[in-house]
Parts: structure tokens; C-alpha cells; sequence
């Protein structure tokens, strides 16, 4: 039940001014995979996920599900399974029967017998461990519990595909945390093809088998979580997937290459270049360690979370930042006003 | 600070509450309590056996009849082609929606007596439209048909203006996912959209039902107010007055202020379920 | 969510559709739409359109003389002037209680609160005869009250005053039912703010709840004015349908009907026909500038 994208392009006619949402826009996702459209508001990421389940449609460009041309097929008959961010539960019903729907709605002829029905809705209910909660009505249950109703509710129909707009966005960090665990684990259980859409990357790293970061209508990246995080293939998709510092520097015809400080020039016969380097691939000491070290004053300490985060201040004004273990900030006992010297383990140039 | 749980008075900081209350009630004592009491007193001058024999009275019994049945009719009427008109206005762009849009509250803006001879003005025998149904010897106006006519057009932007804003509201998400559940657009509306407005409908129809009930200017015009055919219940009441039977104007009145006080709570019951329905109590 | 236009939403769809090749799940067949479309257009023409054709035609069905003198006839004259009295008297008194009312409901907490809306409420749901009726009970020369006032003198019932205080009646929920709602939305943070500041009451009145409910009051005041100048059935109740004295303008129409004096009728039924369209323009231009759809009716 794979998913192939081809070309999809999607403009928004407004008054005046057209949106080019999707710029041909190519994708292939495989069965079962479990793959995130990663990227910031108005990257197209959303307008693609709908053009997808069919809510949406493309100006040119096709579609296939499981090798079948789609964009003639109706939403009802494209077995998609389809969770929103705000849930769209149907207030006026209960759980069961929310879950339910999708059964009851089918063609008589295909439809399963009430007891069929019960027990499937049960077990779903089960499945999202929601038990006990059949009866209640969706203004009586948490964010958490509705958006579990909607998946079940989206699985009681054995979609091919399970497409899901921003699922957690609407809940807070503690529970978005534990439903994404849980996604995974079901993902894991039902083995569906699954598409996600958010503007977290955390997120996207942590659930996705592959990633594709989109920026402006078009896909920048595709790749696994290490992939596009170790190997960027360009500036958006470095900055977008973390916090960075960004040096001037040059670099000579045998591609040494050097910074540049304060005001300094690129002398003759050297590249300019733009390097990028993560603040946990920082090396901070209180010497420097040779002429390429960078000066910079410690503005401020953070010391909340699993690193200490530090930002400094170099001597053209340009904000820094440094991650470091506990144990290394303790060891230099660095202090806010002081001057510490910069230099990167591992840089990258665009 | 939530302002629920306080139940005392509670003047707070803002100045004016002794004031401001006070007139309020001096002026609602003045021109709504009193007069109402005077009615209730009037009412308890008579004795219970007078109050049964005046409602019971064949005259007044056929009048509540028509007064009832022709505005739980014209109700319905609206309640349906509100519905529609509703729907249109809120999904819908059309040339003229404008206009359309504004026409919906006419009624309300208009006197009564001004809809009531225009009205009579088209639907009389030789009126714009009756004159065609003439010629077929069927009469429109001084018909209880007539009378509903009028009462369609005072009740009409009741149900538009109730159901507009639920539908305004509606979370398109819910359709979007009834859509990708495999329902048909008939199953949306059927199982989706309409329980989720059917209060609103109802509240509507309940609100348009208990204006016509008390509706006086529009009616005797197109009415025809002939006893027992097409006489309704405020129109007894004034032939009652002018009559000098004051008990009797009193007693009929007081038992249409019952069933309106009545329709108030009902009306008033079905705005809560409607919210209840729609998620928006906790 | 991505805040990205949704050129194409389904929520509002032009009639005039390019037509794609894909079917759209989430509107009607363009079939439906059109019938449902020409159902309302249908029903609203023949409802409202059409009355309102019919007031204008018969107006001036034997020409602009005969309209102008049924408008300058005497009778018609002092019936005019009766109305503009009620309203002016009504109006601003009304207006007072609305914003008297809607301050003390929206502002302060206090038991009973819920009971006085529902009693505000009130005219809306009355007959308008029984509203003249109540009038008629309590001034009328049987009741206590009548027999005083007769001693002395005054006369309520059957002249100006009682017309004035039906009239009063039957629309003092107006402004009320127009600002309460809305103030109640508003809060009342601004006026602590104000109060903490150092305002007077009536300062933060002035200058800051008036801002905030201007508009919504400008439209109570338009409702509660139309409604004042077209009243009949509680008017009609406690007149007395002297003629020259004691009719507004919705009596003489009603006279000059039964009397099979049509166009004169409609003539002067065209000047409120004239107010009710004045209102509804005024309403759809005060409803985009406070862009709000009022709770109305």
C-alpha cells in the first residue's frame, strides 16, 4: 500500500495575487513506512497531505495508492484513514459511536452486522486504551483522549493509509510526548502506511522512519532522521532541523579553511564561504587553542535540560551558541561576563 | 475568578450598582409589573366556574383552535423554507445575496399593519395573486390560509436568523471527516450536520410559533375575522373590549400569556440543548 | 495549523463554478445548489420582495398628486406628528433603561439576575393586544387607578399618554436585548482598569463602555424607533382611534383602509415602508462596521 507522488502541483488563485502552494512536488513512500512531512507554515506540507486523501485537489500531477491512479477516485472510496488537529469528532455523538461511523455508513451490501460492528468498535477501543469510555461524549473527554477516538474512529475502516494533519499540535508538551510514543508503538503493531505532517522537528526525528523537509512548495530533503540531520543537503534543511552558529570564513584553492574575525577581508585568491557548526559541536575552552579559536563573552547561562546551553557574544556582535555537558561546565566554571574561546569539532559549508 | 461561584452580591469596584439597578427596577416595576398585576388582580376577580365558562365558550374554543393550529402551520412553514434559506446564505454566493440577505429581516422592521394590508393588497380576490386563484374559485384571503400567509412572512427571519449562526459556526472539519469516513454528502448532511443544528431549527420554529400566536396587525387584515371560520384570539379579545366584558378579555388573555410563558421555557431549553449538543458545555 | 489560503473551501461555493474534471465530496451536486438557490430566491421574492412592490405600486397607482395630498391631509398630518411624538418620548426613555439595564446585568453579579432578563424579555413574547390590554386593566375608568385619575382630571387611556406608554412597553427590551449580550462578552476588565486608575464612574462610562457599545446601541436605538413609529395592536388597544387626535400613523392607515380609501391607505403606509427600508440599510452598514450579526430579534 505504497504511496507515489508525481508532480503535484497546486496553486492558490486568490484576488489578486496567486499562491504557488506546491511547485511539482515528487514522493515515494513505501508500505508501511511511517514518513513526515517536516517543515514551517506554508511549506505546502498540509495542501499536499490533502491532496492525498482526495480534501484537496491537484492541478496537475497524480497520485497512486497502492498502484492505483487516484484522482478520479471520490474521498469516500479512497480508504483513507484521516486524523485532523482538532480532532473533528462529532460532538453530538458518543465515542462508540464516533468510532462506529465509518461502518454504519458503508453500502448495505457491504456493511457489517451490528454485532460485527460492536465488537470491532470495541476492540478499537480497546486498542487506543479508551475502555470504560464508550458512552461518553467528546466534550467530556481530555485533548488526548479525543485524539485517540479519532484515530480509532479513523481505523474502524481499515484505510489503506493513515494520513494525520498536525495530530498532537493542539495538546500540551507532557501529552504530546506520550501519544507520540504511542503512535510508534501502534505503527508498529498495525504496520499501516502512515504520513504525518508537523512543524516540529523533534517530533519528525523522533517518530519518522524518513523524513522529507519541504520549504515553499517544494521537498529540500528526503531522508532517515540521521540523514538529513548529519547530511543536509542545503541551508534550510540544516537550520530548520536545529539550532546552529554561523561563521564567515574563506577558504584557500587546496581547501584549507580559515575564519573570518572582527573586520577582516577575504584576502586575494580565497573563497568566501558561510560555515555552520551545532552549538554541541562546540569546543569551549579558557585559552585559546591556536589562531583560529573564536573570542566571544558569555551573555548568558542556561543550565534547564539535559545540556547546559550558553550564549555568547563574539567581537563583531554575533550571538554564539555552545551546548556542554554538565560535567565540561563544571570543569571550566564558567561564569556570565567572562571570555571564553570558541572552536568548532565539526563544522559544515554551504 | 471565576464569576460563577459568587453568589452573593457583589458590588466590586465598579460604582453605579445601587443606581443603576435601582432604576432599572423602578422603571420595570413601572411599566411592566404593575400593568401585569393589574392583570392577574382582574383575573382573580373572577370566580373559577366564570374563568372555566368564558375559556370554554364554542366562540373562543374555535378561536384558540385557528390561533394554534394556523401558527404551528406557518411555523413549519418557515422552520422548512428557513432552513433552506439559511443554508443558502451561509455556503452560498449568488448575485443578489446581498439584497436577499438584508430582505430577511423585513419583517421585523416593518409595522404590522403596513404587511397587513399588502398582503391583503396581493392575496385578495382581486389582489396581484388572488385574482389567478379567483378565477379557479379558490379564495386566499379571509381563509385561515390567508392567515397563515401573514403569519409565515412575521415569523419568517425567526428561523433564518437561529439556525445562521450554528451553521456559520459549523466546524467544516466534521464534514471533511465524515467525507473521508466513506459517507456520502446525503449521509453527511443526514447524520452530521443536521443533528448538530436540529436544536437551532427547533428553537426557531418555537420563537416564529410564539410571535404568530400573539400577532394582531398583520392578521385582521387578510383575516376575514369571521367568528368561528377565521377569528383569531387577539382579535377576540379586543371584540371582548370593546364589548366592555373586561373578565373576558382578561381570562382569554391570561391563558394565551400561559401558553406563551410556556413557549418561553421551551424556547429557552432548547438554546441549552442546542450548545449542549454542539460540545460547548463542559 | 498552517495559516495557508484555502482558495478552494467548500464553504462558500460560487455558483458559477469552473468545473474540474474530479468530483467534489464536500457541496452538493451543482443541481442541488441550484434549486436550493432559486427555491430561496423564490420564497424570499414572493414573501417580502413582492409586499413590499405592492405598497410602493398602490401608493402611487393614481399618481404623485394623489400621494402627496393623502400624505399632507390633515388627519394624516396629525397622525404623523403623533407618531413622532411616541417615538421621540419612548425612544430616548428606552434607551436609557437599555443602557441602565444592560450596566447593571453585564458589571455586577447579583441573585436574580438570570429572572430579570427573562422579565426584559417579556414584551417580545406578548401579544401586542395583551400588552394595550394590561393598560386598558390598570387605567381603564373600572380600576381603582382609572377612578383616581378621572377625579382628577388626567386622562391616560383613549389619549396621548396611554398611547405613549404602550408604546413604551412594547419596546423597551430593545436597546437592552441589543447591549446585554454584548457587554456581558466585553467583561468587565476595561472599567476596573479605568476604576483603578482613578475614573469616576461616569468617566469610565463615557469613556470607556461607550466606545465599546456604541454601534450596538446606535442599532438597538434604529430597531426600538422603527418599532415605536409602527406599533398597532397595543396602540390599537388603548387610542380610542380618534381621528385628528388620538391615531399614529399605523391607525389612520387602518381607518383609511376600512374606509376602501386604498391608495391613501398605502400612501401613508409608504412613509413607514420607506423608515422599515431606511432601517434594514442602516442595520446591514452598522452591522459591517461593528461586524458583528446581532442577536437581534
Amino acid at each position: 500500500m505504497g504511496i507515489r507522488v508525481e508532480q503535484i502541483r497546486k496553486i492558490f488563485r486568490g484576488s489578486g495575487k496567486d499562491f504557488t502552494a506546491l511547485e511539482g512536488v515528487s514522493l515515494h513512500v513505501r508500505t508501511g513506512e511511517l514518513i513526515a512531512l517536516l517543515g514551517p507554515s506554508g511549506s505546502g506540507k498540509t495542501t499536499l497531505l490533502r491532496i492525498i486523501s482526495g480534501l484537496e485537489f491537484a492541478d496537475s500531477g497524480e497520485i497512486f495508492i497502492d498502484q492505483e491512479q487516484t484522482s478520479h477516485l471520490p474521498v469516500q472510496n479512497r480508504r483513507i484513514g484521516f486524523v485532523f488537529q482538532h480532532y473533528a469528532l462529532f460532538r453530538h455523538m458518543s465515542v462508540f459511536d464516533n468510532i462506529a461511523f465509518g461502518l454504519r455508513v458503508k453500502d448495505p451490501d457491504q456493511r457489517p452486522d451490528k454485532k460485527k460492528i460492536h465488537d470491532k468498535v470495541m476492540r478499537l477501543i480497546d486498542l487506543v486504551h479508551l475502555t470504560g469510555l464508550h458512552n461518553r461524549f467528546p466534550a467530556k473527554l481530555s485533548g488526548g483522549q479525543r485524539q485517540r477516538v479519532a484515530l480509532a474512529r479513523a481505523l474502524a475502516v481499515d484505510p489503506k493509509v493513515l494520513l494525520l494533519d498536525e495530530p498532537f499540535g493542539a495538546l500540551d508538551a507532557k501529552v504530546r510526548k506520550e501519544l507520540r510514543r504511542w503512535l510508534r508503538k501502534l505503527h508498529d503493531d498495525l504496520n499501516i502506511t502512515t504520513v504525518f505532517v508537523t512543524h516540529d522537528q523533534e517530533e519528525a526525528m523522533e517518530l519518522a522512519d524518513r523524513v522529507v523537509v519541504m520549504n515553499e512548495g517544494r521537498i529540500e530533503q528526503v531522508g532517515t532522521p540521521e540523514e538529513v540531520y548529519h547530511n543536509p543537503a542545503n541551508a534550510f534543511v540544516y537550520d530548520f532541523l536545529g539550532n546552529y552558529n554561523a561563521f564567515d570564513g574563506w577558504r584557500t584553492d587546496s581547501g584549507k579553511v580559515h575564519f573570518l574575525k572582527g573586520s577582516e577581508k577575504t584576502p586575494p585568491g580565497g573563497k568566501r564561504i558561510h560555515l555552520f557548526a551545532r552549538p554541541h559541536d562546540m569546543d569551549v575552552t579558557r585559552q585559546p587553542q591556536d589562531e583560529e579559536a573564536i573570542a566571544a563573552r558569555i551573555i548568558h547561562i542556561n543550565p534547564a535540560g539535559p545540556l547546559v546551553s550558553i550564549e555568547m557574544e563574539n567581537d563583531s556582535s554575533r550571538l554564539l551558541q555552545a551546548a556542554l555537558t554538565r560535567e565540561k561546565f563544571e570543569e571550566l566554571s564558567l561564569r556570565k561576563g567572562e571570555t571564553v574561546y570558541l572552536k568548532p569539532r565539526e563544522m559544515k559549508i554551504f | 475568578m471565576s464569576a460563577q461561584t459568587i453568589k452573593f452580591r457583589n458590588k466590586g469596584v465598579i460604582p453605579g450598582f445601587g443606581i443603576t439597578l435601582g432604576f432599572t427596577l423602578f422603571y420595570m416595576g413601572l411599566i411592566v409589573m404593575i400593568p401585569l398585576a393589574g392583570l392577574v388582580f382582574k383575573t382573580l376577580e373572577m370566580s373559577w366556574p366564570e374563568f372555566v365558562a368564558t375559556v370554554t365558550d364554542p366562540r373562543v374554543v374555535a378561536a384558540f383552535k385557528i390561533s394554534f393550529g394556523v401558527s404551528f402551520a406557518a411555523g413549519l412553514v418557515n422552520a422548512f423554507f428557513g432552513m433552506i434559506v439559511a443554508w443558502v446564505l451561509v455556503r452560498y454566493e449568488f448575485p443578489g445575496k446581498k439584497i436577499i440577505d438584508a430582505m430577511v429581516d423585513l419583517p421585523f422592521a416593518l409595522p404590522t399593519a403596513v404587511a397587513g394590508i399588502a398582503l391583503t393588497a396581493i392575496y385578495a380576490q382581486n389582489g396581484w395573486i388572488g385574482k389567478h386563484f379567483a378565477a379557479h374559485d379558490i379564495s386566499i384571503a379571509f381563509t385561515p390560509f390567508g392567515i397563515g400567509i401573514a403569519l409565515v412572512f412575521i415569523g419568517l427571519p425567526f428561523v433564518v436568523r437561529t439556525v445562521e449562526p450554528v451553521l456559520r459556526d459549523f466546524d467544516k472539519e466534521m464534514e471533511e471527516a465524515s467525507v473521508c469516513l466513506g459517507a456520502t454528502r446525503r449521509q453527511t448532511f443526514a447524520l452530521v450536520i443536521l443533528p448538530q443544528i436540529l436544536p437551532a431549527l427547533l428553537a426557531g420554529f418555537a420563537m416564529a410559533f410564539a410571535r404568530a400566536l400573539g400577532e394582531y396587525g398583520s392578521v385582521i387584515f387578510i383575516a376575514g375575522n369571521m367568528p368561528y371560520k377565521s377569528e383569531i384570539v387577539p382579535l377576540l379579545i379586543i371584540i371582548k373590549l370593546e364589548q366592555y366584558d373586561y373578565a373576558g378579555a382578561t381570562a382569554i388573555a391570561l391563558v394565551t400569556l400561559i401558553a406563551s410563558f410556556i413557549m418561553l421555557f421551551i424556547i429557552n431549553l432548547l438554546q441549552k440543548w442546542s450548545r449542549s449538543r454542539r460540545g460547548m458545555m463542559a | 495549523m498552517e495559516p495557508e489560503p484555502q482558495g478552494n473551501d467548500g464553504m462558500t461555493d460560487s455558483i458559477a463554478l469552473n468545473a474540474t474534471h474530479q468530483a467534489k465530496p464536500l457541496t452538493e451536486s451543482m443541481l442541488v445548489r441550484i434549486i436550493l438557490v432559486a427555491v430561496t430566491l423564490g420564497f424570499i421574492g414572493l414573501m417580502i420582495v413582492l409586499p413590499l412592490a405592492v405598497v410602493f405600486t398602490e401608493a402611487l397607482r393614481q399618481g404623485v398628486d394623489v400621494y402627496r395630498a393623502a400624505i399632507v391631509e390633515p388627519d394624516a398630518m396629525a397622525a404623523i406628528k403623533l407618531t413622532l411624538l411616541t417615538a421621540a418620548v419612548s425612544v430616548p426613555l428606552n434607551l436609557v433603561f437599555g443602557v441602565t439595564a444592560s450596566w447593571a446585568i453585564a458589571k455586577y453579579e447579583f441573585p436574580g439576575k438570570h429572572l430579570l432578563i427573562t422579565f426584559i424579555d417579556l414584551p417580545f413574547s406578548v401579544s401586542p393586544v395583551i400588552s394595550g390590554l394590561i393598560y386598558v386593566l390598570l387605567f381603564g375608568s373600572h380600576s381603582i387607578l382609572g377612578q383616581w385619575l378621572d377625579s382628577q382630571g388626567i386622562q391616560i387611556l383613549f389619549a396621548v399618554p396611554g398611547i405613549v406608554l404602550a408604546t413604551i412597553f412594547v419596546t423597551f427590551p430593545f436597546v437592552a436585548r441589543e447591549l446585554i449580550p454584548l457587554m456581558q462578552e466585553q467583561g468587565i476588565e476595561e472599567e476596573e482598569a479605568a476604576i483603578l486608575l482613578g475614573a469616576s464612574g461616569w468617566q469610565t462610562f463615557r469613556y470607556v463602555t461607550l466606545p465599546n457599545i456604541k454601534w450596538a446601541l446606535l442599532y438597538g436605538v434604529l430597531l426600538c424607533n422603527a418599532r415605536a413609529m409602527g406599533e398597532f395592536g397595543a396602540v390599537s388597544v388603548v387610542s380610542g382611534h380618534i381621528r385628528g387626535l388620538t391615531n399614529t400613523i399605523p391607525l389612520h392607515v387602518e381607518i383609511l383602509y376600512n374606509e376602501y380609501n386604498f391608495t391613501a391607505a398605502f400612501a401613508v403606509a409608504s412613509l413607514l415602508t420607506v423608515l422599515a427600508l431606511v432601517t434594514l440599510l442602516l442595520k446591514e452598514w452598522l452591522e459591517r462596521r461593528y461586524n458583528r450579526r446581532s442577536a437581534a430579534l
